[in-house]
């Protein structure tokens, strides 16, 4: 597997000198460097013919978006002209309202989600004071479209551990390689899946297992076809910054929160397919993929930018601040020793290159796309815990521990702790207590601009466990600290329809949320009235409000 | 009545003197029924607005705090002209505060993935930490607002009038009302004060652009009323307490000179409060919906006079009827859900803190830009409150299967029938109400937090130490014995 990962990674590279000179951008690779396989010369000739094709749509599509940045100045003018009128205060001209603007396009029109421009004129006199330092540009979220700067080349296909998603998994990685001639990168312990593999002893194996090997014959020959022309990864040991233009996700919202994981500074957009029920963060059905993904893969997909928390663990002991944290990434298929155990080997190994590790400031911090919870661990005492904002101390939780969640990680372990679900395009961080024991705690949301800090209280009779996204579970000692932010990095999920229908299909299919039998009208009920009486009529009514 | 009709025509033409002498353009109605030398109103009042001319003409001669105010002024412009080279970092008189914004987001995303630019979408955004009053012109007149019923609030009302007037030199409104308050008319006090004041009535005057400052004594209602007097352009707020602190009154009286003075002055940081904008589209009313169009589109400056701006919530719920509700929900036109309970609470985020509260919404700082939808009693083991972003139109309507209308209601007033066929619209308002910070925005919600509803109020646990020492004998069972009682009792 090493080796073969070794040399995929090479040819890749090779590959990817060939496509700056294809493209005639700097040449940054020596003149002698050749072709080690032939069939790359065969991928190489067919992913550019796919690069004109790609090209000329691109072309269209520019033409198609000047047209309609002139469509909008036009409508543009006459509200702006309306207004114009309306103010004749000097001091309108720095703090303009917003006019909002009705597009005529060929994605489905959705109205802004920003809040609107806050009026500041305060009656006669009183105004805000003009600060343009402190003023930042804001794109609508009802507005994030995805555009490629150049057509996506490699994909990571991550998929769920379940034999369920094999068969569309197959389908969707040999349609990828043959059809969209892309690099498919995928996690190297697929290729160590017994149910993909010939070469299983299965006298060894249960005859359950046997009869579903049996079964998975087709799907398993479909793939060894294909094992050779994928690239591999291990995460812990390979970094994929940079080097993955686009990700498609299968099978749930785990995949989407490992993802987050892997990438932790810019994400590549992200495609996520439900399998079975509806996920909260994978939108698209695995029915029509090839339709959907070649819409997204043209540039058609408008974008949900899912804000991440930037978590740092501050040592009390420590001057240098922790800077394993980001390797230290939790698989999904290791257990929890064997986690504890590549911290170790890696934290000896990271000790000996500290000199040379030129992302120090990184390295310290985590970042999470649905929360982090601090948690009183196996312990039988109350958590005890000090929340600080912007400095300040907050509040204590007693109780079994604290949520730090996103608006994405509204409807994951907060809102099973009682918070309100927030929609992803509110900026806002929520503070949620874990069964706290007060009669007067509540959840909080607080500005998403804010820093938090998290400490053992002194008095606290035991130390705490700090996980992110459920994984890299630590302790947190007496003096020890948990700084958290808002990451400039989130991730782009890509909707299926527009980010608020998304959302609450979402809340509907997979919360399930005010399900309800409809309470009948009158009308109805008084035709199943046998008499005219009228106390009979009543007894009916209050017969079928407790029914319902 | 007679005396406020001729205060203020007579108010009117100080402000139209005023504005020539500021060099601002005059209005083309000039009124000429009443000059300031005309007999007909009181010695007192004819006295106040004597001495505001002489202010006006005489500036040299203005008192400490004008002058203040203006250099004020001044400086604040020098800082505008400075202020383009980038992030300062200031040493003022106000605590420095991080930025309240989220931090905007890399729109890089891996090698290929980009944003797609569209300007025209783009809004800016004034970080709501650096959100700070200034003055365009020094303020002329406060509005003062009461408490009802309250005789503890009397004294403080008299004294702070008082020292508006005297020492201030501002005109002061107030309620109608307060004037025929028995108590107050006894205060001696007051009666020396009473004819300086400026009345209005609710209902009757129109305060739009004729109030400068507001001032609200004794609790949040104060600050609600405040909210419904101005369903346009608020005036900055500054809001006391007495007693408990209020969630949105977050100034103490004791020393309200010293306050009072900073921020007339222009020291004062501000959180713009979002309201909501609620229009009721009755199902009779295509015509009179069609009309009000128009009316928006000729861009008249009045807003259609069947919405109302509410700055904590608006409430629908079943009335008196013994039926559930039967309530359904749309947003940006999209169906999402319906409210079989007791009714819906759409909110601001300052009203999170109020009725949202109690129906089990988490709170959320009045900085982030969200709406909330909050059942009430829903009959439903899955319901929970949803908060959306600020700038999406909500639509409630009376399901058609109902067993009965709704009820409406705005800051809890304004009650009005929901039938069936009718709707109502929420969206959020471009006018906030500007409140006066007393320390900064997280500061004062946190206190506010703490003291307004006790959040999270709680006996500590005591650390295992303090423990060993209660511990009569060495025995670890004993030891454990006792550290379970510690733990139930606490």
């Amino acid at each position: 597997m090493t080796c073969l990962s070794d040399i995929d990674l090479a040819t890749l590279h090779q590959h990817r000198l060939e496509e700056i000179f294809s493209y005639k951008l700097a040449w940054s690779g020596t003149g002698h460097q050749q072709t080690q396989y032939n069939d790359l010369l065969v991928r190489h000739n067919a992913s550019l013919k796919r690069q004109r094709i790609i090209q000329h749509t691109a072309n269209r599509a520019s033409t198609r978006a000047k047209d309609q940045a002139s469509t909008d100045d036009c409508v543009a003018t006459s509200p702006g002209n309306i207004q114009a009128k309306s103010e004749q205060d000097p001091d309108d001209g720095y703090f303009d309202s917003t006019t909002r603007r009705t597009r005529s396009g060929t994605w489905p029109r959705t109205r802004s989600l920003n809040a609107p421009s806050p009026f500041q004129h305060f009656g006669p006199c009183g105004r805000i004071m003009k600060n343009s330092a402190m003023v930042m540009q804001i794109q609508d979220p009802a507005s994030q479209r995805l555009t490629w700067y150049k057509p996506p080349l490699t994909v990571l296909v991550i998929k769920k551990k379940d034999s369920q998603v094999l068969p569309p998994f197959v389908q969707l990685v040999e349609w990828l390689v043959q059809e969209k001639h892309m690099v498919v990168w995928v996690e190297s312990a697929v290729l160590e899946d017994k149910l993909l593999r010939d070469d299983v002893k299965l006298e060894q194996e249960s005859s359950k297992f046997q009869k579903v090997h049996q079964q998975y014959a087709g799907v398993r020959a479909r793939f060894l076809d294909l094992r050779e022309k994928l690239v591999t990864f291990k995460d812990g040991r390979d970094d994929l910054t940079d080097r993955i233009d686009f990700i498609v996700c299968l099978g749930g919202d785990g995949t989407l929160l490992y993802a987050s994981q892997l990438f932790q500074q810019s994400v590549p957009p992200v495609m996520a397919f439900y399998l079975g029920s509806l996920g909260f963060l994978t939108p698209f059905q695995c029915d029509n993929f090839q339709e959907q993904v070649t819409n997204v893969l043209e540039g058609h997909a408008a974008l949900t930018l899912r804000s991440r928390l930037r978590c740092s663990i501050h040592r009390k002991g420590e001057r240098r601040k922790e800077s394993l944290l980001h390797s230290v990434g939790g698989n999904l298929l290791i257990p929890s020793f064997q986690r504890q155990l590549n911290y170790v080997e890696l934290n000896n190994g990271q000790t000996g290159k500290a000199g040379s590790n030129n992302n120090n400031g990184h390295n310290n911090s985590i970042l999470v796309l649905n929360e982090v919870v601090i948690n009183r661990g196996p312990s039988p005492y109350l958590s005890n815990i000090d929340i600080f904002l912007e400095g300040k101390y907050i509040t204590s939780v007693q109780g079994d521990g604290l949520i730090v969640s996103t608006p994405t990680g509204s409807t994951a372990y907060a809102a099973a702790a009682g918070a309100s679900m927030i929609h992803p395009s509110v900026p806002a961080i929520l503070v949620t207590p874990i069964c706290p024991h007060s009669l007067s705690f509540r959840p909080i949301v607080v500005p998403a601009g804010v820093e938090l800090k998290i400490s053992i209280s002194p008095d606290s009779r035991n130390t705490s466990r700090v996980s992110f996204d459920g994984r890299n579970d630590q302790e947190l000692n007496h003096g020890d600290s948990l700084r958290v932010t808002t990451s400039i990095y989130p991730v782009p999920s890509i909707c299926s329809q527009d980010q608020i229908s998304d959302w609450f299909d979402s809340l509907a299919e997979g919360l399930h949320w005010n399900v309800r039998k409809r309470q009948k009208c009158l009308d109805e009920l008084s035709d199943l009235t046998t008499s005219g009486s009228e106390d009979t009529l009543d007894d009916f009514d209050n017969l079928q409000i407790y029914d319902a | 009545m007679a005396l406020s009709d001729i205060d203020l025509a007579t108010l009117h033409e100080n402000r139209l003197e005023q504005r020539w002498h500021y060099g601002l353009p005059n209005s083309h109605h000039i009124y000429h029924q009443h000059h300031y030398h005309h007999v007909g109103f009181s010695a007192m009042t004819r006295l106040c607005l004597e001495r505001n001319l002489q202010r006006k003409v005489q500036p040299d001669h203005n008192g400490n705090c004008l002058a203040r105010g203006r250099s004020r002024e001044n400086a604040n412009a020098i800082d505008s002209s400075s202020s383009g080279g980038g992030r300062r970092r200031r040493s003022g008189t106000w605590p420095r505060t991080r930025s309240l914004n989220a931090p905007s987001p890399v729109q890089q995303f891996g090698p290929c993935g980009r944003i797609m630019k569209n300007s025209a979408m783009v809004m800016q955004i004034q970080d709501p930490a650096s959100q700070r009053l200034t003055w365009y012109k020094p303020p002329l007149t406060v509005l003062v607002i009461k408490k009802v019923s309250d005789a503890s609030v009397l004294a403080p009302f008299v004294y702070l009038v008082d020292w508006l007037l005297q020492e201030k030199n501002m005109v002061v409104w107030v309620e109608s009302a307060v004037l025929e308050d028995v108590q107050l008319n006894e205060n001696v006090r007051f009666k020396a004060i009473r004819d300086k004041l400026v009345t209005f009535k609710d209902g009757r005057d129109d305060l739009t652009d004729r109030i400068d400052f507001i001032v609200c004594l004794g609790g949040d209602g104060t600050l609600l009323y405040a909210s419904l007097l101005f369903q346009q352009s608020v005036p900055p707020v500054m809001a006391f307490h007495l007693g408990s602190l209020g969630f949105l009154t977050p100034f103490r009286f004791d020393n309200f000179e010293e306050q009072l003075t900073s921020v007339l002055e222009g020291h004062a940081a501000l959180t713009l409060r979002s309201r909501l904008r609620c229009v009721m589209h009755r199902r009779s009313d295509r015509k009179h919906e069609a009309k009000t169009l128009e009316a928006d589109l000729d861009g008249e400056a009045r807003p259609a006079a069947n919405s109302i701006l509410v700055l904590n919530e608006v409430v629908i719920d079943r009335g008196p009827s013994p039926y559930l509700s039967n309530i359904d929900l749309f947003l940006d036109g999209k169906y999402i859900t319906s409210v079989q309970g007791d009714g819906l609470i759409v909110s601001t985020p300052t009203g999170s803190t109020a009725y949202a509260a109690a129906a089990g919404a988490s709170m959320i700082h009045p900085s982030v830009p969200a709406i909330m939808v909050t059942p009430i009693c829903p009959h439903s083991l899955s319901f929970r409150p949803i908060v959306v972003p600020a700038g999406v139109e909500l639509k409630i309507s009376v399901s058609p299967e109902s067993r009965n209308t709704s009820w409406v209601s705005f800051d809890g007033r304004n009650r009005q029938e929901l039938f069936h066929g009718d709707s109502l619209r929420v969206t959020t308002s471009i006018y906030p109400v500007p409140c006066i910070c007393a320390q900064d925005q997280i500061s004062d919600w946190f206190a506010s937090l703490a003291d307004g509803l006790h959040w999270n109020v709680r006996k500590r646990q005591k650390c295992l130490d303090e423990l060993s020492d209660l511990t009569a004998s060495g025995s670890e069972d004993t030891l454990d014995e006792i550290e379970n009682m510690k733990l139930y009792d606490v």
